[in-house]
């Protein structure tokens, strides 16, 4: 799975099963484009440290990722990932170090909201509320007019497969029903960049793989999606760029081909191998 | 009931228990109500030595029936309430899938009887030693207690069952799940007439002991007093009786298994929640008032919160704290300082508004609360709650004051200003209680059953939501201060003031509140503000 532009006609092939095939996942030809690459960085931190008493959960982070593309955040469990998003979306002040997501300063929330999407673990959904219900809520606070809203809503809820429950309350939906749900919500105002916290939790096969597909079309259109999963596989197939977190230090960090290829363990090498290399104690 | 069963039970009962007391560590309530307990003990147990001592002079056998049928019921609201409280944190997915339900509902009614126990320890103790040796008898210290623990045991039963049962039924049918909720809210309806049909058919208290007497639960009474004879009271044959209701006990206990099975295997979903989706944006008589006047995210608060509260109208239930706040503090003023009653109409209602919209904000958007601090400033959450309260609060202030005002001896002017002080209120208590309440730690907020619907609510817990509300009606009543001293006689006919007409006078002091209510709601709002950005996810 090395070779990326393999993926891409597998992917595409299998969304023409359900879906516009004129629209197909096309990840490594968009984002890896030159033009996207010489873009001004849409997120930039410099020695970002949190610390709970004694306790270094994130330390001396620098980061510097491109608008368009899609940095795959990994790491084990409790390396630190999750606080790394909340300090970038201003939901966590930071102990030391400063970071800008899209020219906002991460300790301005206020300024920060106009650039953001959001997805955390859980994902932030009223259960008393209809799917429509709860998106429209959500694109009102955006400001989004109305008529923007619903077509949005539409689409995406067509797309991920979840127009006939729209009108049903999300008390009643099943964990993928809500992720989905939730995911919509964190794209449907097309942020310039969004922050996705296992975005793939709970999804089937089909849905997994429209994700795949909608963020692949979000970076092409510009938007910087900072995706933190365990499912490698996701980000082999759509990560521009990759950064391993380990122990809240960023331990490896750059293209997966790139990574991939430092290690010296043969062709079928996978991310996998790289990040179990990187994160084993030694 | 094996073995294995009880022996799970106690498990959960310990591990549920550790999890209570994680939940309470450390509260200043808990170190309170201990300290409570104390002062109750020491009251009761001398008043028990106290009763111990004359009971052979007096008859007491029906005030001990009483006591243990008020204890019996006591306990058993007491157990409903917990079970309740404890039911909506257990892991039922865990549990279902770990052991038998049989364990579970044993370890849920180990737990409650755990809670009531830890309660009801120390002043049992106290009032059997304090009887005992009042009446000279120790055997009696030993029987008050068996008594008391035999009582308590049933009651937690039928407390736990009841309770279950009465939420199964509201699973079932919306319908009698509303009227459920209705008759809590309530409940003081029903007992108010019966309290006059009681005085109307001219039931005396006499008539009443000797029913209550004559009933099984009074004869747990009988059985705390078996062992002294000597004195003259009781019934021994009842005592022993009483110890035979105990059998009911495993029972209930079965029954209760029933019933949780019933509630998270046979009915895990409630069919009512199935529903068409209102527009929160599109066409619509709010948007129709406002769109364009104020901001898109602001309005979307508005209308998000109105939706909320018709779905699960807990701000609507806040405003019975007004009417009690009104009814002991505001109308009592308002009586004795000989303050015209029609001003209270506009601070009442706008009080009501304000804080049905308001009212925890933090907690009603507890799960959406990452959501919402990416997307919307701190001015668009405070204005649209602002909003919602101003777009109920100025009609139903407007309506009502102008139908009194024509009716009553009250000028235009007046009336107007009349109603520019329920409106300025109104906004004052809504940006009052969303400050005030934009400081709840969210550590502190906690699933919680709730009225009206099955869906666990999040709420602060503990006395604190309390002492906030105290907090907003303290704000509110200064700021009304000015209006309710300019409508009392005495200020208005005061000697200074014989120079200056009475209604400048009323209108004045009406137009001091009006103004100092918006400089509060100004201040306020930005303190709102200021703590919405302040808010960070740990």
């Amino acid at each position: 799975m090395t070779d990326r532009s393999n993926d891409v006609p597998t992917d595409a092939s299998a969304n023409t099963e359900t879906e516009d095939p004129e629209s197909a996942d096309t990840p490594a030809s968009t984002v890896t484009d030159d033009s996207t690459a010489s873009m001004e960085p849409a997120i930039v931190t410099h020695d970002l440290t949190k610390r709970y008493g004694s306790t270094t959960a994130v330390g001396g982070l620098d980061l510097e990722i491109s608008a368009g593309a899609i940095y795959g955040f990994l790491g084990p469990n409790g390396a630190g990932k999750t606080t790394t998003i909340r300090m970038l979306t201003g939901l966590l002040p930071p102990t030391g170090g400063e970071g800008r997501v899209a020219d906002a300063p991460i300790t301005d929330r206020e300024r920060l909201v106009e650039y953001v999407g959001y997805l955390p673990e859980s994902p932030p959904i009223h259960e008393e509320l209809t799917a429509r219900e709860q998106l429209e809520y959500h694109g009102g606070l955006r400001g989004m007019e109305p008529d923007a809203i619903d077509a949005r809503v539409e689409d995406l809820l067509e797309r991920f497969d979840l127009a006939d429950d729209a009108d049903d309350r999300i008390v009643t939906y099943s964990k993928g029903m809500r992720q989905k749900t939730g995911l919509i919500q964190a794209i449907m105002h097309d942020p310039d960049v969004v922050f996705l916290d296992e975005p793939t939790s709970g999804l089937d096969p089909r849905a997994t793989r429209t994700v795949r597909k909608v963020l692949s079309e979000l970076a092409a259109d510009g938007t910087t999606i900072f995706l933190s999963t365990h499912v490698l596989s996701v980000v082999e197939r759509i990560a521009t760029e990759v950064g391993i977190l380990y122990d809240g230090e960023l331990v490896e960090s750059g293209p997966p081909d790139e990574l991939i290829a430092r290690l010296e363990q043969g062709a079928d090498s996978t991310l996998e191998d790289v990040f179990l290399e990187v994160t084993t104690e030694t | 009931m094996g073995r294995a069963t009880i022996r799970d039970g106690i498990r959960i009962a310990r591990v549920e228990w550790l999890r209570h007391r994680r939940e309470r560590n450390g509260r200043w309530s808990e170190r309170l109500l201990v300290a409570a307990l104390f002062a109750a003990a020491v009251v009761l147990g001398v008043g028990a030595f106290a009763a111990g001592r004359v009971v052979t002079t007096t008859p007491l056998a029906n005030g001990i029936g009483l006591f243990a049928s008020l204890l019996f019921v006591a306990l058993v609201a007491r157990s409903g309430s917990m079970t309740h409280d404890r039911f909506e944190r257990l892991n039922e997915t865990f549990l279902l899938t770990t052991v038998p339900t049989r364990a579970a509902a044993v370890g849920l009614v180990l737990f409650v009887g755990a809670r009531v126990a830890a309660r009801v320890a120390l002043p049992t103790v106290s009032v059997a030693i304090g009887a005992a040796l009042g009446l000279q008898a120790p055997v009696l210290a030993v029987t008050t207690m068996v008594a008391i623990a035999a009582l308590g045991s049933l009651a937690v039963a039928v407390g736990v069952t009841g309770r279950l049962a009465a939420r199964l039924v509201g699973m079932r049918i919306a319908r009698a799940r509303l009227l459920r909720d209705l008759f809590l809210m309530f409940a003081w309806l029903p007992l108010l007439i019966g309290w006059f049909v009681i005085r109307e058919v001219s039931l005396s208290i006499v008539d009443l002991l000797t029913w209550v007497d004559v009933q099984p639960v009074a004869w747990f009474g009988d059985l705390a007093i078996v062992g002294v004879r000597s004195a003259g009271i009781g019934d021994p044959v009842r005592g022993l009786a009483a110890v035979g209701l105990l059998a009911a006990i495993p029972l209930l206990i079965g029954a209760t298994t029933v019933l949780l099975r019933r509630i998270w295997e046979t009915e895990p979903t409630d069919s009512s929640h199935r529903s068409v989706s209102r527009s929160l944006v599109g066409d619509g008589p709010l948007e129709r008032l406002l769109a364009g006047r104020i901001s898109r995210p602001m309005l979307t608060v508005a209308r998000e919160r109105f939706l909320l509260e018709r779905r699960v109208p807990r701000g609507l239930l806040s405003t019975g704290y007004v009417l009690l706040f009104v009814g002991v503090i505001l109308l009592p003023a308002f009586v004795f300082s000989g303050t015209a009653a029609f001003l209270l109409v506009p601070i009442v209602l706008g009080m009501a508004a304000g804080i049905t919209f308001a009212i925890g904000p933090l907690e009603v958007e507890y799960r959406t609360l990452p959501m919402l601090l990416t997307t919307v400033s701190g001015r668009a959450v405070v204005g649209g709650l602002v909003t919602a309260a101003l777009v109920v609060g100025v009609p139903a202030v407007t309506l009502v004051v102008l139908s009194l005002g024509l009716l009553g001896p009250v000028g235009a002017a007046e009336t107007i200003a009349v109603v520019l002080v329920g409106v300025a209120v109104c906004a004052c208590t809504a940006a009052t209680t969303a400050a005030i309440d934009m400081a709840v730690d969210r550590d502190d907020v906690a699933t919680v059953p709730f009225f009206f619907t099955s869906i666990p609510v999040y709420a602060e817990t503990g006395a604190r939501p309390f002492l906030r509300l105290a907090g907003t009606f303290a704000v509110v009543t200064l700021v009304s201060i000015p209006a309710m001293a300019g409508s009392t006689a005495a200020v208005y006919d005061h000697p200074t003031l014989r120079a200056v007409p009475t209604s400048a006078v009323r209108l004045g002091s009406l137009l001091v509140t009006v103004l100092l209510a918006l400089v509060v709601a100004t201040i306020a709002f930005r303190i709102a503000v200021r703590r919405y950005r302040a808010i960070t996810l740990n």
